[in-house]
């Protein structure tokens, strides 16, 4: 797992002087799951043509198995890639999409048959072989782009937001598939995406991104509960913020003031500005302490199964979202009073 | 980059030796005496009373040509759009039939069923309408404004029904639904709507029209600009006027051209499309049988001219008699045995081969520049590679005659070179179009995902890029080939001896032969016809269904 496969160093990218990637710097590992996690127009797809060589940055290297291939053209890096809207070849039927790879290479039919037997297996493509691209459903095409990107044994695996244009149902099944598959397969991936779901379920590392610059990089859970700033926390999950003033430090517990009164917030890092964002998330309340306690009007919620998430309403006009174990709801009615705390060390605080 | 940099310097030579030039030349002998700027030349032509009338009769001309295709054509194009009945795809290709002969062949044929003791006044004696037979074509005006009509009506339904396609029928709905009614919705939101596929599509009629070489010549009327032109090159060293009347055409071509181009500009009006739903109205019962009397009657018109020269060149004896007396497939034989007509087929294929190679090739590469290599010069290409579409056949011919007289190109030695150059010349921003258009369609993705794993330029381009675009590139290929073939204006012009002839100028030469000629020369029309429709046929089949099938995924 140590072993670094990929890494971009230093990379900026200006299109018409405008920048749109600023001094890029991530390492990827053997095996790993890594997602580059943004909204749209941040920069994250034009990364990753970088990495597959149809872009070149004005700046920096990209690395790829200690070599340096910033020069190298697309067709000599060995890296695979699925693009957002498949690239299928039209003009072929799929197994020759899917073959097309290893016939560049020159390898004997013989070889190419059974290697391509094997990843229509691993992909669920039996049946459909024969077919043209525009005769089979979007879900098919997109295990064919997989297919024919994976049949080469490429050193790493890039994938361009795939799953961005199928529904919701087949979203998931796929985003399964994918993950099974890069179990099965062991290869490295690199996934961009806009879509944080996708990210937090299937990603072993993460790096957030937020106009032409990387604020973020770490596993889904450091990203969850220790984000770097209030771009990331609201990204990523749901999150509460108000704004506040620090009156008091103790150690590392700060008092901060804010319109719903005093609060304490243990914090892990030095925070440098007076006036700061308090922020936690959902399921870090309790109804137990009585510092931190914020009281509000139910106003509606929305049900998840397992849990439900609750709008609250203060007489200040602030509102926050609390989530509870559905078990404990039916404690609650519309429009009655609320009261609960928010645990001090699940407080973050961002400068602002 | 160097090699990108040679390969845009030669075609630009090449446009600059052949197109630019030419032109130029035409430009400097109207205005230019010994080396003085003069009006004189323009002015001779506008003073001259016979010359200001073979202007104004080509304007009348024009004017009225694009009034009766509108009367076919728009009607039609309502029909189409908005009624549903059966055989709709069917008659829908019918009416663009007439397209497949040009008006020139056509007239051949018109001119014996229209003439004093032809099919129309038997017809009409027959029936008891008439007493004595009446001369329907008279000076011949209004035989090349039935002919130029039956031949141009496709354009102005084309046009229109693409105005038409242009935008959500829910304008309309809205229309109606505040209130508006028919002729008020017709006027107010569908009429200006359509304005500008309709002026663009009058513009090519009329540019058609007057630059129509032909058709006049065959029904003898010489009055008219074009015929002058061709006259005056007969003496093109002692008589300028050529150059002025030639001006006078691509002023007015250049000046309708650009003025279409910026009103189109000006009123993009497309709409968004609401997912498919049906606007047509189903038509059944009686009111199908009058639409469908309505329709044959105008396809029965408008293939008048094809009907009367298929019958013409199987007729043995056709004299007072609404249909041949006696048929016979004699003259098809002749047509292969004819010493004539055998050169002029031989010619007319080498020609267009030729031609239409130098077009797939040259269109494939300019069309590829334009949308791929990032290069300085690359609008001065676009803009000289549609130049031809502004320059009449007949400008053409007549500046290659001017400029190349007496020069190793010199047509009335050896005109092959620039009979071809003409032929590929005037069909070549088509095929710059098409895969220019191809490309632009062409995801990236599709190529880069070929370089991805590992496939370098050469194999990209073999196994990607040209399989995608080829389909396209032959249809273009196919229809600029069957234009070249039956090409009149350069044809006419550029073959002054015989033994370098194409079809059309064979078929003119026939007609005018008082014996067997008009016979034999129907018979090749009809051959060119046929040929001309086949390549459509194959050209639509491949257009409309592989590139459909190709493109609709992703």
């Amino acid at each position: 797992m140590d072993k670094e496969i990929l890494t971009v160093e230093n990379v900026d990218k200006s299109y018409n002087g405008k920048e749109v990637l600023k001094n890029i710097n991530f390492s990827v590992y053997e095996n790993e799951f890594f997602f580059i996690l943004g909204p749209s127009g941040c920069g994250k797809t034009t990364l990753l043509r970088i990495i597959a060589g149809f872009v070149e940055p004005d700046r920096g290297r990209i690395i790829l198995n200690k070599k340096d291939v910033t020069k190298t053209p697309p067709n000599k890096r060995n890296i695979g890639f699925v693009f957002q809207n498949y690239a299928l070849w039209p003009h072929m039927k799929v197994i020759d999409n899917i073959a097309y790879g290893l016939r560049i290479k020159k390898y004997s039919e013989e070889f190419i048959k059974r290697r391509v037997k094997e990843i229509i297996e691993i992909t669920k493509l039996k049946n459909v072989e024969n077919l043209y691209p525009s005769q089979i459903s979007g879900g098919q095409q997109q295990r064919v782009a997989l297919a024919r990107a994976l049949v080469v044994n490429p050193q790493i695996l890039l994938l361009d937001e795939p799953l961005s244009n199928l529904d919701a149902k087949l979203r998931d099944e796929l985003r399964r598939e994918i993950k099974r598959i890069h179990k099965e397969t062991g290869i490295t991936m690199v996934y961009v995406t806009h879509d944080q779901k996708e990210a937090m379920t299937l990603g072993t590392t993460i790096a957030v991104m937020k106009e032409k610059e990387i604020v973020q990089i770490g596993s889904p859970y450091e990203i969850y509960s220790n984000p770097e700033n209030l771009f990331v926390a609201s990204f990523i999950g749901d999150i509460n913020s108000l704004k506040g003033k620090i009156v008091e430090k103790k150690g590392n517990i700060l008092k901060i003031e804010t319109d719903e009164g005093f609060f304490f917030a243990k914090i892990k890092k030095t925070i440098n500005s007076e006036n700061v964002y308090l922020c936690f998330r959902p399921e870090s309340i309790t109804v137990e302490e009585k510092i931190n306690t914020i009281t509000g009007r139910l106003h509606d919620y929305e049900f998840y199964g397992d849990i439900v998430k609750i709008n609250i309403i203060t007489p200040k006009g602030n509102t926050f979202k609390i989530g509870i174990y559905a078990d404990d709801f039916n404690k609650y009615k519309k429009d009655e009073n609320i009261v609960f705390s928010v645990k001090e060390d699940k407080i973050m605080v961002f400068e602002e | 980059m160097k090699r990108k940099k040679i390969l845009l310097t030669l075609i630009f030579l090449f446009f600059l030796l052949f197109l630019v030039y030419p032109v130029s030349f035409i430009l400097i002998q109207c205005f230019y005496n010994n080396g003085n700027f003069t009006l004189e030349i323009l002015k001779i032509a506008i003073t001259n009373y016979v010359i200001r009338k073979s202007i104004i009769n080509s304007f009348i001309l024009g004017i009225i040509v694009v009034l009766t295709t509108s009367i076919i054509g728009i009607p039609l194009a309502f029909i189409f759009d908005r009624l549903n009945f059966k055989g709709k795809s069917i008659l829908r290709i019918l009416f663009l039939l007439p397209m497949i002969a040009s008006p020139f062949v056509g007239s051949i044929g018109i001119k014996q069923f229209l003439s004093r003791f032809g099919s129309f006044n038997i017809l009409l004696i027959k029936l008891g309408i008439l007493k004595n037979p009446i001369s329907w074509i008279g000076s011949g005006f209004l035989g090349i404004v039935i002919l130029q009509t039956l031949h141009l009506y496709p354009i102005m339904f084309l046009n229109i029904t693409a105005s038409l396609n242009n935008y959500d029928i829910s304008v309309e709905e809205a229309s109606y639904n505040l209130g508006a009614t028919g002729l008020q919705t017709f006027f107010k939101v569908i009429f200006p709507l359509i304005l500008p596929g309709y002026f663009a599509a009058s513009s090519i009629i009329f540019i058609w029209s007057i630059t129509d070489l032909g058709t006049p010549l065959v029904f003898e009327f010489s009055n008219l600009v074009s015929v002058k032109i061709f006259y005056t090159l007969k003496d093109i060293n002692t008589n300028p006027v050529g150059y002025a009347l030639v001006f006078i055409i691509l002023l007015l071509t250049l000046l309708l051209f650009i003025f279409t181009k910026r009103y189109l500009e000006k009123t993009p009006y497309t709409t968004g499309k609401t997912a498919i739903y049906v606007k047509e109205k189903n038509i059944v019962g009686r009111k199908l049988f009058f639409l469908y009397l309505f329709l044959f009657f105008i396809l029965f018109l408008s293939l008048i001219p094809h009907f009367t020269l298929i019958f013409y060149s199987f007729s043995k004896k056709w004299f007072f008699s609404i249909l041949p007396a006696e048929y016979t497939g004699e003259y098809y034989k002749v047509v292969f045995a004819h010493r004539l007509t055998k050169t002029g087929i031989f010619n007319s294929l080498i020609y267009s081969s030729i031609s239409t190679t130098i077009d797939i090739f040259l269109g494939f590469f300019i069309g590829y520049i334009l949308a791929r290599w990032k290069i300085k010069g690359k609008e001065l290409l676009d803009i000289l590679s549609m130049v031809p579409l502004v320059i009449p056949g007949i400008v053409m011919a007549f500046g290659y005659v001017a400029t190349f007289s007496n020069t190793i190109l010199d047509p009335k030695n050896n005109p092959v070179f620039l009979i071809v150059l003409s032929y590929s010349l005037r069909r070549l921003p088509y095929l710059v179009r098409t895969t220019y258009s191809s490309f632009l369609q062409l995801d990236r993705g599709l190529e880069e995902a070929s370089y991805s794993l590992g496939g370098d330029n050469i194999i990209t381009f073999k196994k990607i890029i040209f399989p995608l675009v080829s389909p396209g590139l032959f249809a273009g290929g196919i229809l600029a080939f069957a234009f070249s073939l039956m090409e009149v204006s350069c044809s006419l012009i550029l073959a002054i001896r015989e033994k370098f002839y194409p079809i059309s100028k064979v078929i003119y030469t026939l007609a005018g032969r008082v014996t067997d000629g008009p016979n034999t020369a129907t018979s090749l029309g009809v051959l060119g016809m046929l040929i001309t429709g086949i390549c459509l046929f194959i050209s639509t089949k491949i257009f409309s269904k592989k590139i459909g099938e190709f493109f609709r995924i992703g």
